[in-house]
């Protein structure tokens, strides 16, 4: 199986089989999974601003991470109606400030987007106080999210 | 007599224990205090620096690395220290001493070697982000306090290790912060027991303040080196830099923000600006875990 890992604020989309796509610990960061079983596609964005911070910005927003996610999965022969799409990460502490709740105001925004341009979230695994690292396979419906006592879970 | 109703004196084995850990190189307060005095220059602060090989040795490698951005290689070590500068020096310093106690397996947190050290140097990282976008003149100190502000975790998880799990398990059961969970297990935190271990090692007062306050909310408020560490540390953990268990199960100020004058597109910036550095240090990082 080889294995590729996503960045920071980047994205990994393949349509090799075997060929797993990885986020390592998410954190707060939020990490969009899109999959596309038939089409044999897969791919994770790694979305850390909720926002693009002007014009010197290199750094995408969540909105921006997503747009380009769906656009290479199609380019890669996925299709919008057959996609999955997952959420992962986003997590909180126990108690935050509004300002500083990054986890929240990601998932918010990735979860408007989704539900404007008329797309159904398929499954998640987000916020509370736990990181999460989360993975899939191409060509499989599910993701793998593992969390720091190692324990897996299947979405 | 029935020795599980007898008061558990864990806080005063843990302190009697730390006097038994290793000290700080003394070399490196040396190195420091030379640095400090403008009577001396780059060539004595050498002169004390290479009376350890292996110091000598880190200096270079960290030197050479991405994370110090110096636009050629260097070799000797008074060439390095000349192109630093002097809080560079510092920091490199701070850097290659902490190395070796941070590489450390902490199973009370369920933290690998790795996780420690990526999180310490990460946090560094950060602080120098942060300083540099908060306009904070202490960026030294508070690359310092980063560095160091989880080496309670290592003395908690050497002397009351298998007592963390029971700590874990009390806060997840109660959803409470996992600082309050320690000291109703062990009667102390890390924080605590970090300050108390950098005291011992002489490090300034205002460093073991900030470390001593990272994770308490009323406390870190109150000066502005413990809110900026405690503000790095937040950035380290929501970018998921070696994070444990522990790492989201605490409480942050509402206050944070307004007492660092930090507005949400500062941090923003922070956030974005954190994530180029971690990235343009990927050099740094494979030299530290191999």
């Amino acid at each position: 199986m080889h294995e590729v890992f996503v960045n920071r604020a980047s994205i990994a989309v393949s349509s090799e089989s075997s060929t797993m796509i990885t986020a390592k610990s998410l954190g707060s960061t939020l990490a969009v999974v899109a999959t596309d079983p038939g089409a044999r596609v897969a791919g994770i964005a790694q979305c850390v601003l909720p926002v693009t911070q002007g014009r010197q910005s290199k750094l995408p927003g969540v909105l921006e991470q997503m747009r380009d996610l769906f656009k290479h999965m199609i380019q890669k022969g996925a299709s919008a109606q057959d996609m999955k799409i997952m959420l992962f990460g986003a997590a909180t502490f126990i108690h935050e400030p509004k300002e500083l709740a990054l986890g929240v105001e990601l998932y918010k925004r990735a979860v408007q987007a989704l539900k404007k341009n008329g797309l159904i979230l398929g499954g998640e695994h987000v916020g509370g106080p736990l990181n999460r690292s989360v993975s899939i396979e191409v060509g499989s419906p599910r993701a793998r999210v593992i969390l720091a006592d190692k324990k897996e879970i299947f979405v | 007599m029935n020795t599980a109703l007898c008061p558990d004196f864990t806080l005063e084995a843990v302190y009697e224990s730390m006097v038994a850990l290793p000290v700080f190189p003394k070399i490196v307060h040396k190195a420091m205090s030379v640095l400090d005095d403008s009577q001396k220059n780059i060539s004595d602060v050498a002169k004390i620096i290479k009376l350890d090989n292996g110091l000598v040795a880190n200096i270079l490698k960290l030197t050479n690395s991405a994370m110090f951005g110096l636009s050629q290689q260097v070799s000797d070590l008074e060439t390095a220290l000349a192109l630093l500068g002097q809080n560079r020096i510092r920091e490199v310093l701070i850097a290659s001493a902490a190395m070796p106690y941070l590489s450390r397996d902490l199973h009370g947190y369920e933290m690998s070697p790795q996780d420690l050290c990526y999180h310490s140097i990460g946090c560094a990282m950060i602080s120098e982000v942060v300083s540099h976008r908060l306009e904070f003149p202490h960026s030294s100190e508070l690359f310092t306090a980063a560095i160091l502000h989880d080496i309670g975790k290592i003395v908690l998880d050497i002397y009351v290790g298998p007592r963390l799990m029971e700590v874990l398990d009390r806060s997840r059961r109660q959803e409470s912060d996992f600082a309050t969970a320690e000291w109703e297990v062990i009667g102390t935190d890390h924080a605590v027991a970090g300050s108390s271990i950098l005291q011992q090692w002489e490090f300034p007062r205002d460093i073991c303040r900030a470390v001593r306050a990272h994770h308490d909310p009323d406390l870190y408020i109150q000066n502005r080196l413990s809110a900026m560490l405690a503000f790095c540390n937040i950035i380290a953990v929501q970018l998921g830099i070696g994070v444990g268990a522990d790492s989201f199960r605490y409480r942050l100020s509402d206050q944070l923000l307004y007492v660092l004058d930090c507005s949400q597109k500062d941090y923003y910036d922070c956030l974005e600006e954190s994530v180029r550095a971690l990235d343009e240090a990927k050099d740094v990082i494979r030299l530290i875990f191999g």
